[in-house]
C-alpha cells in the first residue's frame, strides 16, 4: 500500500476497526479533561499492529477526523510515497509502531528529509512481559515515565529503559514482574504507547488503557517513533 | 535546553567556545543548516550497534550546500579544535549509520550537496556530489534516455555512490567493486585547500573521469575509509546497458556444498564468463526475505539445525543459493550460458533456476534487480529475522577457495551459536576474493543479548585474526580494535599521514582507528 495523500484512509478504516474506535462519545470528555488538543496525526502501522491496542490508544486522544492510518512495508512504493509526504512541505505529525525493517527506512528517510524525531522506541513483547528501550527528547520529556507508570498499573511484567542522550539528566530504568493473572493485559503497553505518542503533553495520570478484550496480544519486536515535519 | 547550555560538547571544547563556534556556523550556513535541538539530533542515532547510543551522540549537525561552505566548516573546526564526522547520504547501516565515531563530534551531513554535475553517455562516466543517491542517478539516466546502468549496494535507492565508495562498498553488477570503478575526486583538506586527484589537477583537463592514476603517487585510496579529507565530488564509471541480461540462481542442498560451488564459480569469475559480483547466500540470509525467526521459534538463543532444515524444506531454500548473471550480446550470452550449464552439470549437483523458473519468487526477483542495477529494498527483511534493531556486519575477506569458505563458515557459526546468535551470511565473489558478509543480528531491547552480541563480535574478530583473516570494513565501535589487526606499522603510517594532513585532528578522529589522541 502506498502513502499518497489521496490514499489515506479517513478515520480508522483498517481491519474494520472504525466502529470500535469512533463510537465513543464519552471519550471526548476525557480528551477535554486531559487537555488534549486535536491536530492531524498520521499513524503508521505494520503487521499485527493494525489489529492491536496501539490504534485504540491513539483514538482515545485523537478524534477520528484528525487521524489517518497507513500500513507500511519496506517496498519501493512505500518509500517513494513516504518520501514525497515528508518533503511535501505540509507540517505533519507522524507516529507509528512498525516492524524493524520498516522502521529502519522510516527513521532514515525522516532524517534525510530534515524532519525532527522527538521519540524513538524499541519494544519486544511476549505473553505477560514486555521490554522497552526508549530515546526521548525535551518535547517528549516525561513520556517514558508515564509509559512506565501505565505498565506498572497494568500488572504485566516489563522492563523499560530511557536514554536521553542529549540531556544532562541521567537515563532511568524501571522493571516489574507480572502481578498474578496479569498476562491477559499484556497488550496494554501498546494502547498506552499509542495514547502517549499521540498526545505527549496530555495529562495521563487518571487514564487507564482500555482492556484488550479477546484480541491476541501483540507479540514480537516493534519500533515506535514520533516524527514532525 | 538553551543553546548556551549544550548537553553534549565536543571533547575538550568548553561550552562558551562551542557556542561561539555554533554562532560562526550559523553565519556561514544559515540557521536552518545548524542543528542543535535534541529532536534534530535523535534521527542521527539509529546506531544499531551493541553499545549505548550515548557514546555516539553528536553535539551538533551541520548541512553544507557547496565546497566553499565545507571549507568554512573546516576553518571554524580548526579554530576551535572541533572534531567533525562527515557523511554523504549517511545510511551506513550495520557500520554505525550516521552517528559519529565518538560522543561530542559534530556531524557534517552532505545530503544537500546533491548535484549530478556531469554524465558523459559516450565515455560512460559520471561526476557527482556526495548527496546524490543511486535512485537520483538512475532517474536522471532514465530521464536523459542514456543506455547506462548504475551499480547500487543492497539498500540501493536511499544510499549514494560517494558514501558507499568511500567506505569501499560493493554491489552486484560487473561493476561491483566500487572503488575499482571510481575515477577522480575533489577533496577539501583539513587546511582548507581543495585537492583534485588524478588528472583533476591539470588545468582544463577533460580526462579527470577517464584516467584514474594521474601522475606521481596515486592518492585516491588514502581518502577512502579514512579521515584525511572531505570528499566533495567523485567521478565514477557507469556500465553500458548490455543487449542481453540473463540472471540465474543455482540452489545447493547441503552445507558442505559451499566448497565445490566456490571451486566451480571461481574460474568462471576470473575468466570473465560470469562478470558480476556473484553471491552465495546462506539459508537464513535467503530466508529473511520471507521468513521471520518467530514464525518458527520464540526461544532465545541460536536457531537450531532442525529449525533451519524445516525452513529449507518448507520454503524450498537451499543451504546455499548462488546468484549470478550473464551480460552482453545475444551471441556472447548464449556461449557463456552453455559454459555455465556445462560446469554445473560436470559438478553433478546444483539446481539451476532461470528467471522463467523463478516466477514471482521475491528472493530471486530482488537479486536479479541488484544484478541489473535496479532499486530494491527487499534485503531490509534481514532486520525482521530476529528483530530488536541490532545489526553489525562482520565482513572478513576470504580467498576464493572452497576450503577457505568452509573454514570461515564453520568458525563463524560456532562463535555466533556459542553466543546464542545465528549465522546469517553470504559471500560475494569478485574474481579472486570473497567478501564474506555476516549480519550479526540481535535484539537491542534485551541488554543481556546486546552484551552477548558485543562479546560475540569481539570474539569473531579475535578468532578470525588468529586464523589470518581480516575484515574489509567495520562499525565505529570496533574500528580501533580492527586497526590493530592490520599491524603497528600500518597504524603508524596512517598516524604519520594524519599528523601531516590534519595536525589538529579535526577530521573524523577514530575513523578506521586513526586518531592523534590515541
Ligand atoms: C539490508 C542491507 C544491505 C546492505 N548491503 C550492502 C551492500 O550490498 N554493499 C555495501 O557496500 N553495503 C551494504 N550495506 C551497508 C550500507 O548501508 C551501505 O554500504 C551504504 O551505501 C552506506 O551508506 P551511504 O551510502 O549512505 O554512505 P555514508 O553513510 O554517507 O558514508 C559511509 C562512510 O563513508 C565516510 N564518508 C562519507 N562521506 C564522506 C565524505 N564526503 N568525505 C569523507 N568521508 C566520507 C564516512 O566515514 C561515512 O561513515 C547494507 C545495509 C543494509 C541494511
Amino acid at each position: 500500500m502506498h502513502v499518497t495523500r489521496r490514499s489515506f484512509i479517513k478515520g480508522i478504516a483498517l481491519g474494520g476497526f472504525a466502529g470500535v474506535l469512533m463510537a465513543r462519545p464519552g471519550r471526548a470528555l476525557a480528551r477535554a479533561a486531559a487537555g488534549v488538543q486535536s491536530r492531524p496525526v498520521l499513524a503508521l502501522v505494520s503487521g499485527a499492529v493494525e489489529r492491536s491496542a496501539f490504534l485504540q490508544g491513539i483514538a482515545e486522544t485523537v478524534p477520528g477526523e484528525f487521524l489517518r492510518v497507513q500500513r507500511t512495508d519496506h517496498g519501493m512504493g512505500f518509500v517513494r510515497d513516504f518520501n514525497q509526504l515528508l518533503r511535501s512541505g505540509q507540517p505533519t505529525r507522524i507516529i507509528g509502531l512498525v516492524d524493524d525493517a520498516s522502521a529502519a527506512l522510516i527513521v532514515e528517510l525522516a532524517r534525510a528529509s530534515g524532519a525532527r524525531v522527538p521519540w524513538l522506541g524499541y519494544h519486544a513483547a511476549s505473553s505477560g512481559h514486555s521490554r522497552h528501550r526508549l530515546l526521548s527528547t525535551e518535547s517528549t520529556r516525561g513520556c517514558a515515565m508515564r509509559l512506565g507508570r501505565q505498565l506498572s498499573a497494568c500488572g504485566a511484567g516489563f522492563s523499560l529503559s530511557e536514554q536521553r542522550p542529549h540531556h544532562a539528566e541521567t537515563s532511568f530504568e524501571l522493571a516489574a514482574r507480572p502481578h498474578n493473572g496479569a498476562a491477559g493485559d499484556s497488550d496494554r503497553w501498546a494502547a498506552a504507547l499509542g495514547f502517549i505518542l499521540a498526545a505527549p503533553d496530555a495529562e495521563l495520570s487518571a487514564w487507564m488503557p482500555p482492556s484488550v478484550g479477546t484480541r491476541p496480544p501483540l507479540a514480537g519486536n516493534f519500533v515506535s517513533f514520533a516524527i514532525e515535519t | 535546553m538553551t543553546e548556551q547550555n549544550y548537553a553534549i560538547l565536543p571533547p575538550g571544547v568548553e561550552s562558551q567556545a562551542f557556542h561561539n563556534a555554533v554562532q560562526q556556523f550559523r553565519q556561514l550556513l544559515g540557521n536552518e543548516n545548524v542543528l542543535v535541538k535534541q529532536e534534530q539530533l535523535v534521527p542521527y542515532m539509529k546506531i544499531m550497534m551493541s553499545v549505548d547510543e550515548a557514546g555516539h551522540a553528536a553535539s551538533a549537525v551541520l548541512t553544507a550546500t557547496n565546497v566553499e561552505q565545507v571549507q568554512g566548516v573546516v576553518r571554524i573546526c580548526n579554530e576551535h579544535k572541533i572534531p567533525v564526522w562527515t557523511v554523504s547520504t549517511g545510511h551506513n547501516f550495520g557500520y554505525g549509520t550516521a552517528a559519529p565515531h565518538h560522543r561530542g563530534q559534530i556531524i557534517l551531513d552532505l545530503k544537500k550537496m546533491n548535484k549530478i554535475i556531469e554524465i558523459d553517455p559516450d565515455l560512460c562516466t559520471a561526476l557527482v556530489e556526495p548527496g546524490v543517491t543511486y535512485q537520483q542517478l538512475a532517474d536522471h539516466i532514465k530521464e536523459k534516455g542514456y543506455k547506462l546502468w548504475v551499480d547500487p549496494p543492497a539498500p540501493s535507492a536511499i544510499v549514494g555512490p560517494v558514501g558507499n565508495t568511500l567506505d569501499r562498498g560493493i554491489g552486484y553488477t560487473p561493476y561491483a567493486e566500487h572503488f575499482m570503478f571510481q575515477c577522480g575526486m575533489e577533496v577539501v583538506l583539513a587546511n582548507g585547500k581543495v585537492l583534485r586527484t588524478g588528472m583533476g589537477g591539470v588545468r582544463d583537463s577533460n580526462t579527470w573521469q577517464v584516467f584514474k592514476w594521474g601522475y606521481g603517487p596515486y592518492l585516491d585510496g588514502i581518502f577512502t575509509q579514512s579521515n584525511f579529507g572531505i570528499v566533495t565530488k567523485m567521478g565514477l564509471w557507469l556500465m553500458p546497458q548490455p543487449d542481453v541480461f540473463r540472471p540465474f540462481a543455482v540452489k545447493f542442498r547441503k552445507d558442505e556444498d559451499i566448497k565445490d560451488l566456490v571451486e566451480m564459480f571461481r574460474p568462471l569469475s576470473i575468466n570473465g564468463i560470469i562478470p558480476n559480483g556473484v553471491v552465495f547466500a546462506g539459508t537464513l540470509y535467503e530466508a529473511s526475505v520471507t521468513v521471520r525467526r518467530s514464525d518458527y521459534t520464540t526461544e532465545k538463543g541460536a536457531t537450531s539445525k532442525d529449525v533451519i532444515q524445516r525452513i529449507r524444506d518448507e520454503h524450498n531454500i537451499g543451504a546455499w543459493t548462488a546468484y549470478g548473471a550473464l551480460y552482453g550480446t545475444h551471441e556472447q550470452v548464449e556461449v557463456n550460458w552453455r559454459i555455465v550449464i556445462d560446469s554445473i552439470k560436470k559438478l553433478g549437483k546444483g539446481e539451476i533456476i532461470t528467471e522463467d523458473h523463478a516466477g514471482n519468487d521475491p528472493a530471486f526477483k530482488y537479486r536479479a534487480d541488484l544484478m541489473r542495477g535496479n532499486m530494491t529494498l527487499t534485503e531490509f527483511g534481514l532486520y525482521n529475522w530476529r528483530g530488536g534493531g541490532g545489526s553489525m556486519w562482520f565482513a572478513p575477506l576470504s580467498q576464493a577457495k572452497g576450503s577457505e569458505t568452509v573454514k570461515q563458515v564453520e568458525l563463524a557459526t560456532r562463535i555466533l551459536n556459542k553466543h546464542g546468535l545465528d549465522y546469517v551470511g553470504e559471500f560475494i565473489l569478485t574474481q579472486r576474493a570473497l567478501h564474506h558478509v555476516i549480519d550479526v543480528l540481535f535484539d537491542r531491547t534485551d541488554t543481556e543479548e546486546m552484551s552477548r552480541a558485543h562479546d560475540c563480535f569481539a570474539e569473531l574478530l579475535g578468532e578470525f585474526e588468529k586464523n589470518g583473516y581480516g575484515v574489509y570494513r567495520v562499525n565505529t565501535a570496533f574500528m580501533d580494535r580492527v586497526a590493530n589487526s592490520f599491524g603497528p606499522v600500518q597504524r603508524e603510517v596512517n598516524k604519520t599521514l594524519k599528523r601531516a594532513l590534519d595536525p589538529n585532528n579535526i577530521l573524523a578522529p577514530g575513523k578506521s582507528g586513526i586518531d592523534l589522541d590515541i
